[in-house]
């Protein structure tokens, strides 16, 4: 059991908790607010922060970390190129 | 670059031998699945993103209507859920049936609670008198996070599978193609968590 558990995922799921709780903080926990952040660099973090999490997903959960690399580089390219046409448009909006 | 496969499961390029091979988890049919299924999601985030910049105090509004500890709820849920997959995986590798069992059983739980409670928050939403109907923002609400429970639905079933497949590992052994069966359900399972952590972002997260 502790030889399973003891693994790389285990390691990721716990800082994905961690990432979770803090974009919890920083927008519904007012966490932003009371570090005087520029509120229109909030949103931007948050979804960065998602992107993030959805990355070690991929590479960790589903594998792809130790997949083909042309397999790896397409769902590389989906994190990439949603994240940055969502935080873009979110500096429009600021 | 070419690679040669040897007879032993290791490969070797250019000269080199590559001791960790690199390998497609479970069967590649799925992938092409979650390829197609991640970009019609992309084209639904990229849509509301569009929207949020067109309509921005429209959205701020109806944002706050939304109950942010539920998406955390349901984030919490997700991720044990994955995570308890993963090591469902692992340990039906490593011949551990019973342990990978009461792993699929534990990621099974938490999936089948996170539809509980969305339905629940559904039922809370209209009875608050909160439809697809109220704005745009509840239009998009409403219809991307009821196409991810319907993946999520599946999703149960799909879990379920697995769990069959792995308690059937005892009677075969070694079984390659029962592990593949298990890698794949896993990746669907870890797909519908990964679709909802943009979710929550998008929908749960105060602007």
């Amino acid at each position: 059991m502790k030889e399973l558990v003891y693994q790389r995922a285990t390691v990721i799921y716990a800082v994905l908790m961690l990432l979770t709780l803090l974009a919890f903080w920083l927008t519904a926990g007012h966490g932003a607010a009371s570090i005087r952040e520029v509120q229109s660099w909030i949103w931007p973090q948050v979804i960065f922060l998602a992107f993030l999490k959805v990355r070690w997903v991929l590479l960790d959960f589903m594998e792809l970390r130790s997949a083909p690399t042309k397999l790896r580089a397409m769902f590389e390219l989906w994190v990439i190129g949603v994240g940055v046409a969502i935080i873009s448009m979110t500096w429009l909006a600021a | 670059m070419q690679t040669i496969a040897r007879g032993d499961g290791l490969s070797e390029r250019a000269g080199r031998i590559d001791r960790h091979p690199r390998r497609i988890p479970g069967d590649p049919g799925i992938w092409v699945f979650i390829l197609l299924d991640m970009l019609i999601f992309a084209e639904m985030f990229i849509i509301l993103a569009w929207y949020r910049t067109e309509h921005h105090e429209v959205f701020e509004a109806a944002q706050r209507l939304v109950i942010p500890g539920y998406g955390l709820t349901y984030t919490v849920l997700l991720l044990t859920s994955s995570w308890c997959v993963v090591m469902a995986v692992t340990a039906a590798r490593k011949g551990s049936v019973k342990l990978s069992s009461d792993f699929a059983t534990w990621g099974l739980a938490l999936g089948a609670a996170f539809v509980v409670i969305k339905l629940v928050e559904y039922s809370t939403k209209l009875a608050a008198g909160i439809t697809p109907a109220t704005n745009e923002f509840f239009m998009f609400f409403f219809v991307m996070t009821l196409v991810h429970l319907l993946h999520a639905s599946a999703g149960l079933g799909v879990l379920t599978y697995m769990r069959r497949k792995i308690r059937g590992l005892e009677a075969v052994s070694p079984a390659p193609d029962a592990i593949r069966m298990i890698e794949t359900s896993a990746v669907y399972w870890h797909m519908v968590d990964l679709l909802w952590i943009v979710l929550f972002a998008l929908f749960y997260l105060e602007s």
